[in-house]
C-alpha cells in the first residue's frame, strides 16, 4: 500500500536515531538505510574514526550537502562482518570549510575528500594530495555543487527524524552502539 | 653482351625477381589466411565483403597503406627513421636466395647457406632498435629495448639447437641437407631431432615476434610497440617484413627437419610449398590461441629451459656419433 | 637527435606535479586517457626503472559528466535513464539503486512479482558484465579469440532482454513501484534454454582459458590485495572476496527477494588475480542458479504497484541504498526536500573505491603486471567518474 507522507512539521519529534524502528508516529520512512546515524562535533572526528577503524568498519563514502547552518559532511561506514551502515554527520561553517582528513586512518578517503574539494570547495588538512579529482585541474570556477541562497534548505526540512546534537567520541554511548551496531535489528 | 656480365649475376638478379614476386603473393596470401584462420577460430567469417569470400581483401589493405599520410615524428632523425624499415626488409629477401625450392630451383648453392640465413634474421634486431629509438617516443623505447632482449637472448638456442644437425650431416650447405633426409617422413631429421625441431620452432616464433612472444608489439599494452608511430606505407614495411620472416623461418624448419622439397611421390617444390605453409598455419593458430607471455617469464624460458635442453640434446647427439 | 627523452619539461598539471619527486634514473610513462586497455579513460601515470613501475597515479575526470549535478535540476522520472548509464555494463543494478532509494524513502511496496522479475533482469545482466568483463580481460593479455565466444554468449541473453525492456545495453527497465513492462513465456522459455547452454560453455571455458599454462602465469600471484588493505580503501565485490572475505551486499544486507535463494558466495583467499578471475567464474554460475530458482518460483501478480507513481514527490529525508552490482557495492544517498527534483544524490561507484588501491598495490610490479591488475580489478571508467 503506498502513502504519500505528508512533509513533517518543523519542531519535530526530536527522537534519537537507534530506535527509529519502534516509533509509534514519526513521519520518515520506515527504513533510511542508516543503522546508526549520528552527528559528530569537527574536532571528535579523528578520534571517532579511529574508534570505527578498530572495531573494524570500512569506509564507503564521504558525501557533502549544501545547507543553511553550513556544509554537512556525511561519512558512511559499514561493516564486513556483522554488517550496519553508521552515517555520521559534521557540521563545518561556511565561511571556514576546514575539516580534518580522515586519510591517515583510511586511506581511501583519500579520493572521496578530492571529490568534495572539488564539487563543494572544503579544505581538508594535511591532505597528502588536495588537488581536483574529477574537475579540471586549473578550473577556476565556483564550486559546481553549491545551491543558490534561494534554494538552500536547512537540517530541519532535510532530515526532520533526528537528533541534532552531536554524539561525543569519547563517549560510552557511542562505543556500544558502534560495536553492536547490526542490520538485523533495525531492518522492518 | 652476354660475356661482358657474367652469367652468375644474371641468374642472380633473375633469381632476385622471383623471390621478390614470390614473397609478395607470399605477403598477400599471408595476410588473408591470417584474417580467415582468425575469423574462423574466434566464430566470425573473417574478410567477406572486398571481392567473393573476401579475397581482395589484402590488396585493399595494400591500396590503404599506400595512400596514407606521410610523416616523420617531430624531432626525429628523418633519414634514420625511413631507414629502419627498410633494414628490416632487405636481410629477409635477401635469405631467400640461399633456399632451396626444389631440385633445381636454387638461386645460389652456397656452401654456407645455414649461416648466412642465420646471420641475416639477426639483423632484423637492428632495424627494430633503430625503429625504437628514432621515433622519439617512450613506448617504442620500450618496445624496442624489449625486443633486444628477446631477439638477442632466442638466438641462442636457435643456434644450439641446430648444432646436432651440422654434426649428423657434416655440412651447411642447404641443399645437401635436404638430399641427406630421404624422402618418407621418418627419414626426415624431425624423427630423429625431435627436440631441436620443438626448440628451433619456438625461438623462430619469438624471433619473428609472433605471439605468445609479441611483446614488442604488445598490442594491449603499449599500444603498438616500436612500429607505433610509423603510418602508411612505413609500418606496412614492418609488416612486410613480419611476415617476410616468418616464412623465412617456416622455410628452414622445412629443410632442416621436415626434408625440404622431398616427398613420397613425386619431389619438388610443390612438397617444399606444402610444408611451409602448414608451419605457417599452425603459428597462426597459434597466435590467436595463447595469450602473451610476460618479459620476465620470456626470458626465463629461453634461458633456463630452451637453452640447457638444447645443450643436453646437443651432448645426446654428439654421444651417439661417437658411439655409432 | 634529441637524446635526452628522459628529462620531459613539458606536459599538463597532473605530469608535471609527478615529475618533481622524479629520480635521475627513471623514466615517466604516461598509460594516457587513449590506451587499448585501460577500459576507458583511464590516466595513469607511472615512474618506471625497466620494465618495474617505482609509483604509479591515476588521473580520473575525463569521463566526468556530473551526473549528481543532473540529478539536482531533473525531476526524478526524468533522471531515470541516467544511473544506467553510469555503469553501463551493469545498468540494471544502478536503475535498481535509484528506484529503490526512491521507493525507501516514500515506503512503497513493491508487488512480488516484480521483485522476482528485478533480480531475474539483473542477474542475467551480472553474466553479461562479467561474460564482457571476462573477454576484455584475456584480450588485455594477449589472446582476442575468447572476447569473440563471450560476446555471443552476451548476444543471446541481450536479445532476449531486447525483446523486454527495449535496451540492448543501458536498460532502463525498472520504474517507481516495478518494472516497465511484464515478461511473457518465450523469455522465459528463452532464458532456461541459455542458462542450460551456458552452463556447458562454461566447461568448455575452463578447459581452454583458465587451465591455460600461459594464462596461469600471467594472473597467478599477481597483484596481491591484503585483506586489510581492501579494508582500509572500502574495496568490495569480487576485489574482496578474491582475497578470502565471502562478503556479498545479496547475503549480507539482504535486499528485495533474495533472501528467498538459495546461492553460493564464492571467495578464494589467493588474494591475487587469479583469485579475483575465480571469483567472477563463479559467480556466472551462481546467477544462473538464482535465475533458475527465480523462474521456478515465479509468482503471479502485478508487475508495477498499481498507484505508483509517476512522478513521485518523496517526503523530505535522507535515504541510503546499497546492492551488490557487478563490480561491488552500488550506494546511492538521496536527499530530498521534498520538492520534484532530489536535493542531492550521491552515487557511491565500487569502481571508484577498487581503483583508489591501485596506486598502493602496483608499486613494485611490471607494466605487464600493472595492466593485468588493472583488468582484474574489473574497472568502467564512467562509473568511477560519473
Amino acid at each position: 500500500m503506498s502513502e504519500e507522507n505528508q512533509e513533517s512539521k518543523p519542531e519535530g519529534k526530536q527522537k534519537t536515531a537507534s530506535d527509529k524502528s519502534e516509533k509509534k508516529e514519526k513521519t520518515g520512512p520506515t527504513y533510511t538505510g542508516y543503522d546508526l546515524d549520528y552527528f559528530l562535533a569537527p574536532q571528535d572526528l579523528l578520534k571517532a574514526m579511529r574508534k570505527m577503524d578498530e572495531t573494524g568498519y570500512h569506509l564507503e563514502d564521504i558525501t557533502c550537502l549544501d545547507i543553511q547552518e553550513g556544509f554537512q559532511l556525511v561519512y558512511h561506514l559499514d561493516r564486513y562482518h556483522q554488517p550496519g551502515r553508521v552515517g555520521l554527520r559534521v557540521i563545518i561553517p561556511k565561511e571556514n570549510p576546514k575539516i580534518p582528513t580522515i586519510s591517515g586512518i583510511f586511506p581511501g578517503a583519500a579520493w572521496h575528500e578530492r571529490e568534495c574539494y572539488d564539487f563543494f570547495g572544503i579544505q581538508f588538512k594535511n591532505h597528502p594530495n588536495l588537488t581536483h579529482l574529477l574537475l579540471d585541474a586549473e578550473f577556476d570556477e565556483p564550486p559546481p555543487l553549491l545551491k543558490e541562497d534561494s534554494a538552500r534548505k536547512d537540517l530541519q526540512q532535510i532530515c526532520p527524524d533526528r537528533e541534532y546534537t552531536p554524539i561525543s567520541a569519547d563517549s560510552e554511548e557511542f562505543m556500544q552502539a558502534i560495536r553492536n551496531c547490526s542490520k538485523s535489528k533495525n531492518r522492518s | 653482351m652476354m660475356d661482358i656480365i657474367p652469367t652468375q649475376f644474371i641468374v642472380i638478379f633473375v633469381g632476385l625477381l622471383a623471390i621478390m614476386t614470390f614473397i609478395a603473393v607470399n605477403a598477400l596470401i599471408l595476410v588473408y589466411l591470417e584474417r580467415k584462420v582468425a575469423g574462423f577460430i574466434q566464430r566470425r567469417p573473417g574478410p567477406y565483403e572486398v571481392g567473393p569470400q573476401g579475397i581482395l581483401q589484402p590488396v585493399a589493405d595494400g591500396v590503404k597503406l599506400l595512400g596514407k599520410q606521410i610523416f616523420t615524428p617531430k624531432g626525429a632523425d628523418s633519414k634514420l627513421y625511413w631507414l629502419a624499415p627498410i633494414i628490416s626488409i632487405t636481410p629477409a629477401i635477401v635469405c631467400f636466395v640461399v633456399i632451396p625450392f626444389g631440385p633445381f630451383l636454387q638461386v645460389i648453392n652456397s656452401n654456407v647457406g645455414l649461416i648466412l640465413i642465420l646471420a641475416f634474421t639477426g639483423i632484423n634486431v637492428l632495424a627494430i632498435c633503430v625503429a625504437g629509438w628514432t621515433s622519439q617516443n617512450k613506448y617504442s623505447l620500450i618496445g624496442a629495448a624489449r625486443d633486444i632482449s628477446q631477439g638477442v637472448a632466442y638466438e641462442i638456442p636457435l643456434l644450439l639447437s641446430i648444432l646436432p644437425l651440422i654434426f649428423m650431416t657434416g655440412t651447411l650447405n642447404l641443399y645437401e641437407i635436404v638430399i641427406a633426409q630421404g624422402a618418407w617422413p621418418w627419414q626426415w631429421f624431425i624423427a630423429s631431432q625431435p627436440l631441436a625441431f620443438f626448440i628451433f620452432f619456438i625461438c623462430s616464433l619469438a624471433e619473428a615476434n609472433r605471439t605468445p612472444f609479441d611483446l614488442p608489439e604488445g598490442e594491449s599494452e603499449l599500444t603498438a610497440g616500436f612500429h607505433t608511430d610509423y603510418a602508411g606505407m612505413g609500418f606496412g614495411l614492418f609488416f612486410f617484413a613480419e611476415y617476410t620472416y616468418m616464412t623465412v623461418a617456416s622455410c628452414i624448419v622445412a629443410i632442416l627437419f621436415l626434408g625440404g622439397f622431398q616427398g613420397p611421390i613425386a619431389s619438388g617444390w610443390w612438397w617444399f610449398l606444402a610444408k611451409v605453409y602448414v608451419l605457417l598455419l599452425i603459428m597462426i593458430w597459434i597466435r590467436w590461441t595463447f595469450p602473451r607471455v610476460r618479459f620476465d617469464q620470456l626470458l626465463n624460458i629461453c634461458w633456463k629451459w630452451l637453452i640447457p635442453l638444447a645443450v643436453l640434446n646437443l651432448l645426446l647427439t654428439l654421444g651417439v656419433i661417437a658411439i655409432c | 637527435m634529441n637524446l635526452d627523452l628522459r628529462l620531459n619539461t613539458s606536459g599538463d598539471f597532473y605530469s608535471q606535479k609527478f615529475q618533481t619527486t622524479k629520480r635521475d634514473d627513471t623514466l615517466i610513462l604516461n598509460m594516457g586517457p587513449q590506451h587499448p586497455s585501460t577500459h576507458g579513460v583511464l590516466r595513469v601515470l607511472l615512474e618506471i626503472d625497466g620494465e618495474y613501475i617505482l609509483r604509479a597515479e591515476p588521473v580520473l575526470g575525463y569521463i566526468h559528466r556530473m551526473h549528481e549535478k543532473m540529478a539536482e535540476v531533473m525531476t526524478y522520472p526524468q533522471y531515470l535513464p541516467n544511473p544506467p548509464r553510469t555503469d553501463y555494463l551493469h545498468a540494471m543494478a544502478w536503475n535498481w539503486a535509484h528506484v529503490a532509494a526512491v521507493e525507501r524513502l516514500m515506503d512503497i511496496q513493491v508487488p512480488e512479482r516484480a521483485e522476482y522479475l528485478r533480480v531475474i533482469t539483473c542477474e542475467l545482466n551480472r553474466i553479461c558484465s562479467h561474460l564482457l568483463w571476462w573477454g576484455s580481460y584475456i584480450m588485455d593479455l594477449g589472446a582476442s579469440t575468447p572476447f569473440m565466444y563471450a560476446f555471443h554468449n552476451r548476444e543471446r541473453i541481450q536479445d532476449s532482454l531486447q525483446r523486454i525492456t527495449g535496451s540492448r545495453l543501458t536498460y532502463c527497465y525498472y520504474r517507481f513501484g516495478g518494472v516497465y513492462c511484464d515478461i511473457d513465456d518465450k523469455f522465459i522459455s528463452e532464458i532456461r534454454e541459455i542458462c542450460n547452454w551456458m552452463k556447458e560453455r562454461a566447461k568448455m571455458y575452463k578447459d581452454l582459458v583458465t587451465d591455460n599454462f600461459i594464462l596461469r602465469k600471467r594472473v597467478e600471484e599477481i597483484g596481491e590485495i591484503s585483506l586489510e588493505t581492501c579494508r582500509k580503501y572500502g574495496a568490495t565485490g569480487p576485489v574482496l572476496r578474491g582475497s578470502g572475505l565471502a562478503y556479498d551486499v545479496r547475503r549480507d544486507e539482504p535486499y528485495s527477494v533474495y533472501d528467498r535463494f538459495d546461492f553460493n558466495v564464492p571467495s578464494y583467499d589467493n588474494c591475487d588475480a587469479m583469485g579475483r578471475y575465480l571469483v567472477r567464474m563463479d559467480e556466472i554460475q551462481e546467477s544462473i542458479k538464482i535465475i533458475e530458482q527465480a523462474l521456478d518460483s515465479l509468482p503471479e501478480g502485478d508487475h508495477i504497484h498499481p498507484k505508483a507513481p509517476k512522478r513521485p514527490k518523496p517526503p523530505a529525508g535522507d535515504v541510503y541504498f546499497a546492492l551488490e552490482g557487478a563490480r561491488g557495492k552500488i550506494g546511492l544517498n538521496l536527499v530530498s526536500d521534498g520538492g520534484k527534483s532530489p536535493y542531492r544524490i550521491k552515487l557511491r561507484a565500487p569502481g571508484f573505491s577498487n581503483l583508489s588501491l591501485f596506486a598502493e598495490v602496483a608499486q613494485g610490479t611490471m607494466i605487464a603486471d600493472a595492466v593485468s591488475i588493472l583488468g582484474s580489478l574489473d574497472l568502467v571508467i564512467p562509473e568511477i567518474d560519473r
